[in-house]
């Protein structure tokens, strides 16, 4: 944190701080089917299990064990029960600012779940919003965080 | 005309696991215990370990801990960044040549590596139906990183050099146990080179 001090014509003082190096990264990630899956399989709820199993294979294909030991903390998962039709699987998860780049990386050039036995077809992941900031990443369309 | 660098890896291969070696009982009779002891870390590798067994072993090594990237950064999966130059089994010595920029990750994929195949059944048989299976215990050390082959070829020789000299003064003053503790511990070499040195100079002195 700094701050700097600006001279203001009149006696009030203006203060900015500009917070840098902040410790987290707190990424949006869609999960996106192939357009022929079922949509009784689109519109399955979404598991932290099945997710983390997601995520961590992304990150061991492209970084090997250095990348499946990233700590990602799931912040957020939806929709948690099944739907009536076909919709949008977000999570929500934070990883540490030194490591975002590679998780971005990862997870976006990653195609799985097709070579899993009670496959579903193949699935990936789609970086919708990254930011260091949580709020900032909210403000749009994620005012649903932490509400339903 | 841009040059593509590359680093030299000086590798020893080390057993120091006891049941790792083959019993040799009937020719180190004769030898004390530190003989063989040094002689059974540096015991010779299997020849079912061949070169381009070595390089696929520390590829797929570098694409466990690495993943993708890591193949990135070593060449690609079929460019062969990674190539055994130097292999040889009866020294256990091997010289490896890797891309300047991934020479970390090669180390770092050798000092994960832990298996050679073993001495026994290392045959022709196993080579030719698939790899022998990794059952040696070993530990894989990196002697000297280099930037020509040159320099890692004398480093490998001076090293066998220094290993043959620790070897024969400990033939030589086997009977005194006290000195064969203080030159396992690694001043066996140096000890044997000073006194080269001295006979030298005594030599000189007596001339005059």
């Amino acid at each position: 944190m700094t701050s700097s001090k600006q001279k203001a014509p009149t006696e009030s003082k203006i203060l900015s701080f500009t917070a840098r190096n902040p410790s987290w990264t707190y990424l949006k990630l869609q999960l996106i089917h192939q357009p022929n899956t079922s949509p009784a399989v689109r519109s399955a709820a979404l598991d932290s299990l099945t997710a983390r199993t997601h995520l961590t294979s992304a990150l061991y294909q492209f970084l090997g064990l250095f990348g499946a030991s990233i700590p990602i903390d799931i912040l957020k998962i939806t929709p948690e029960t099944p739907q009536l039709q076909p919709t949008d699987k977000i999570i929500w998860i934070r990883v540490p600012r030194q490591d975002a780049q590679a998780v971005v990386t990862a997870v976006s050039s990653w195609i799985g779940g097709a070579d899993q036995p009670d496959s579903e077809g193949s699935v990936a992941w789609r970086v919708c919003a990254k930011g260091n900031f949580l709020g900032a990443l909210v403000h749009g369309n994620g005012e649903d965080l932490f509400t339903s | 005309m841009v040059r593509v660098k590359h680093r030299y890896l000086l590798v020893n291969i080390l057993y120091p696991e006891p049941s790792a070696s083959p019993s040799s009982s009937s020719t180190a009779v004769s030898k004390t215990h530190a003989q063989q002891s040094q002689l059974r870390i540096h015991a010779p590798t299997s020849d079912a370990l061949t070169p381009s067994l070595l390089a696929r072993m520390i590829r797929d090594e570098v694409a466990e801990i690495f993943g993708d990237w890591g193949i990135g950064r070593l060449g690609g999966v079929g460019a062969g960044g990674v190539s055994v130059k130097y292999l040889s089994s009866a020294t256990s010595t091997a010289i490896i040549r890797c891309p300047r920029a991934s020479y970390r990750l090669v180390w770092t994929a050798l000092t994960y590596m832990d298996r050679v195949p073993e001495i026994n059944e290392g045959g022709k048989s196993g080579r030719r139906g698939g790899q022998a299976p990794l059952t040696r215990p070993c530990v894989f050390r990196v002697l000297r990183v280099s930037g020509t082959i040159r320099k890692a070829e004398e480093e490998a020789v001076r090293r066998a050099r220094r290993e043959i000299v620790r070897l024969r003064a400990m033939d030589e003053v086997g009977v005194l146990g006290v000195l064969v503790g203080g030159l396992e511990r690694g001043g066996g070499g140096d000890l044997a080179i000073v006194d080269n040195k001295d006979d030298n100079v005594e030599m000189d002195s007596g001339g005059d």
